[in-house]
């Protein structure tokens, strides 16, 4: 074996079933596919590695499938990775996409617990999948759109080939990787007294400092109270799913919404395709167009509150697109919302999602 | 105020804090089966907002999931509104 051959990391790389090529939303259901060699943006990731690494095979799944049959998905391919003898698993970059993000984290995890061979994703830090598989392998941060493959491909490279050579890797912030949430003991050229005076100083003359223990943060609601009598209760209608009237009247924004809208649903007692739409860019709408009850049972409501199972259904439903929406906009949004509902006496919500 | 979400992405909604989840069929249909004849859609679509009605009813533990009934067996009436 001559000597290149014996540095070259392999490498598998897992894509989803849109930078695989295969399609997009439409493909989402996409099953398992294993190909030889790099696809897509593993053609970037190969060229970022040079001769230090060979994509030597590429995993698709679409995205619907995964999160639909995750437990057969996972045993598959994680089969594949193994059968491939990797020394680092590259999955994504995922950017800001949902499932994208939470297959890559799975995968990822899986590979590290149970092949024990090292995992490098990307993703933008408020993808979901962050807060729930950032300990468990690396994730270089990333654009939220694959507008910054460019910026992501090369980082994911580096890490995934010292990663692979069994190198320690240094902390998040000096190595541009997301925080895992792991401590690390080390020798500081001060004191701890000498660090705080110091750190005292600059916060008193205004001057940015950097804490050394940053708090985390909990975003843990405590549960609402029950309602104690469904038949005398109004009930709400809030979405994100996109289900608007046709012709998108207030333009609600297929991806990165940055508003929400408030539709009258007072003696409807159907939503249907002729006049209501959906506009979510997040998935493939065609099964909602068809029928928007598959996004918002307005027809199974109000037939409960006909039977007198439900006191009331409020006279409006809240709706806005759950796509790359970004998380404090979303918590914007709910207040606002939020605070109508009370006004009007609302008290309880259903909240149909994708 | 008690909210019922229904999603099929289940593991989504645990991570970001929800508790009172109602798993939904699938991402493209969460209340519906465009595989199934409408009256059998229809019927699934109310043993999943049951499910959100009996979440609306209870104090979850955090991040509860709520999973619909399941179908009844063939020649049984379809349905499951007539629940109390």
């Amino acid at each position: 074996m001559d000597t290149d051959e014996r540095h070259r990391v392999r490498i598998v790389h897992y894509l989803n079933q849109f930078f695989g090529g295969i399609g997009a939303e439409e493909a989402a259901g996409h099953s398992v596919e294993v190909r030889h060699g790099p696809v897509g943006p593993g053609l970037a990731l190969q060229k970022a590695l040079g001769d230090q690494g060979e994509v030597v095979a590429t995993i698709i799944c679409g995205d619907n499938y995964f999160a639909e049959h995750e437990p057969q998905a996972l045993e598959q391919i994680l089969a594949a990775i193994s059968g491939a003898q990797p020394g680092v698993v590259v999955l994504g970059p995922a950017f800001n996409s949902g499932r994208y993000g939470m297959a890559c984290g799975a995968i990822g995890r899986s590979v590290v617990e149970r092949l024990r061979v090292s995992a490098v994703s990307g993703m933008h830090p408020e993808n979901p999948a962050v807060k729930e598989f950032c300990r468990f392998l690396h994730v270089v941060p990333t654009t939220a759109t694959a507008m910054g493959m460019g910026h992501a491909i090369p980082r994911m490279a580096a890490l995934a080939v010292r990663l692979a050579s069994g190198e320690r890797i240094g902390p998040a912030e000096e190595e541009g990787y997301l925080a895992r949430g792991f401590r690390r003991n080390a020798v500081a050229a001060e004191n701890g007294a000498q660090r705080a005076v110091r750190m005292l100083l600059r916060k008193m003359r205004g001057e940015a400092y950097r804490t050394e223990t940053p708090l985390p943060s909990f975003d843990r609601v405590e549960p609402a109270r029950p309602l104690a009598d469904l038949s005398q209760a109004t009930i709400a209608i809030v979405t994100e799913g996109g289900v608007v009237p046709q012709g998108n009247p207030d333009k609600l924004e297929a991806h990165a919404a940055t508003h929400w809208a408030r539709y009258s649903i007072a003696g409807l007692r159907e939503l249907s395709r002729e006049s209501f739409d959906c506009v979510h860019g997040g998935f493939d709408p065609g099964n909602a167009k068809a029928d928007p009850h598959r996004l918002v049972p307005l027809d199974v409501l109000r037939d409960l509150e006909a039977r007198g199972l439900i006191g009331k259904l409020h006279e409006y439903m809240y709706v806005t697109v759950g796509n790359g929406t970004s998380v404090l906009r979303a918590r914007e949004f709910a207040s606002e919302i939020a605070r109508e509902l009370k006004e009007a006496g609302v008290q309880g919500v259903v909240l149909p999602a994708t | 105020m008690p909210t019922a979400l229904f999603t099929a992405m289940v593991s989504v909604a645990t991570t970001v804090g929800a508790n009172r989840i109602v798993r939904g069929t699938a991402i493209t249909h969460p209340l519906g089966d465009p595989a199934r004849l409408p009256e059998d859609e229809r019927a699934l679509r109310e043993r999943i907002v049951q499910a959100g009605m009996d979440a609306l009813r209870v104090t979850p533990e955090a991040g509860q999931i709520f999973q619909p009934a399941a179908e009844p067996p063939p020649g049984a009436s379809s349905g499951g509104l007539n629940r109390p």
